[in-house]
């Protein structure tokens, strides 16, 4: 097998499958609000942030046990 | 042939990045697609590299096509995501089914060579897919990942041997 068919496969293969991956219209003006001081949106929420997140909802839900928050709650509904 | 750059370009900054953008989106998604093993973050990288392509645009002085001088910038930005606790630590194999659905109709052979191209080592990866699917010639890829000719030979010739590999069994299949 040639290097050129191995070539013509891999292309086929990455057009073909990937085709979902098509021309993000609003790429542009992101990438140009971006280059203009606007921090251009990210798709994903970041790892880091999601990690942040939970470590301060985990922090919440400690802090309110050791208040006797859900104590006091329960008592109510009781 | 570039489609916006050389420094006696008369278009505005904003316009060699939005012709940029539209001449070399497409490829270079994909190209991330396959290299991070991952569609949402490739989405990241190609905007991450157009950002870095603009910063950079009134340095570029035509040394190399401009395909090249965006490849390598596509390549430290995927390096750089890599580099991020959650790819280096994690087991990324790429799963087929979790790439973004196909708009025209394709076959089993082609999951399953984009499958071997992404269980590649980054190394052999890397070189596989600026040789092969951005048609790079040795020495452009050697100025796109900073190494020198003879090892981009070297690895292309054992990631070569793994497509052909796998080619000839699904010709055999």
């Amino acid at each position: 097998m040639t290097d050129q068919q191995i070539r013509q496969a891999l292309h086929e293969a990455l057009d073909r499958r990937l085709s979902g991956m098509q021309e993000d219209p609003f790429l542009a003006p992101r990438v140009l609000a971006g280059t203009k001081g606007e921090k251009p949106m990210k798709k994903k929420l970041s790892l880091s942030l999601a990690v942040a997140l939970a470590l301060i909802l985990m922090a919440s839900v400690a802090l309110a046990a050791g208040l006797g928050v859900f104590d006091k709650l329960a008592e109510r509904f009781d | 042939m570039d489609c916006c750059m050389g420094p006696n370009n008369p278009q505005s900054k904003e316009e060699r990045i939005t012709a940029l953008i539209q001449t070399y989106q497409i490829p270079l998604k994909r190209m991330c697609c396959v290299w991070l093993k991952d569609a949402a973050l490739a989405e990241d990288a190609t905007q991450e590299t157009f950002l870095k392509a603009y910063a950079a645009l009134s340095d570029f002085r035509g040394e190399c096509s401009e395909k090249t001088w965006l490849i390598r910038i596509a390549v430290n930005v995927c390096r750089n995501l890599r580099r991020g606790w959650w790819l280096a630590h994690v087991d990324r194999s790429v799963e087929i089914e979790r790439l973004p659905e196909a708009v025209v109709p394709f076959e089993y052979k082609d999951g399953s060579l984009i499958d071997t191209v992404a269980a590649l080592p980054l190394r052999l990866r890397e070189i596989t897919l600026l040789y092969y699917f951005q048609d790079m010639n040795m020495s452009e890829i050697s100025q796109a990942l900073d190494i020198s000719v003879s090892t981009v030979s070297r690895r292309l010739e054992k990631a070569r041997k793994q497509l052909r590999a796998q080619l000839e069994k699904e010709e055999l299949a």
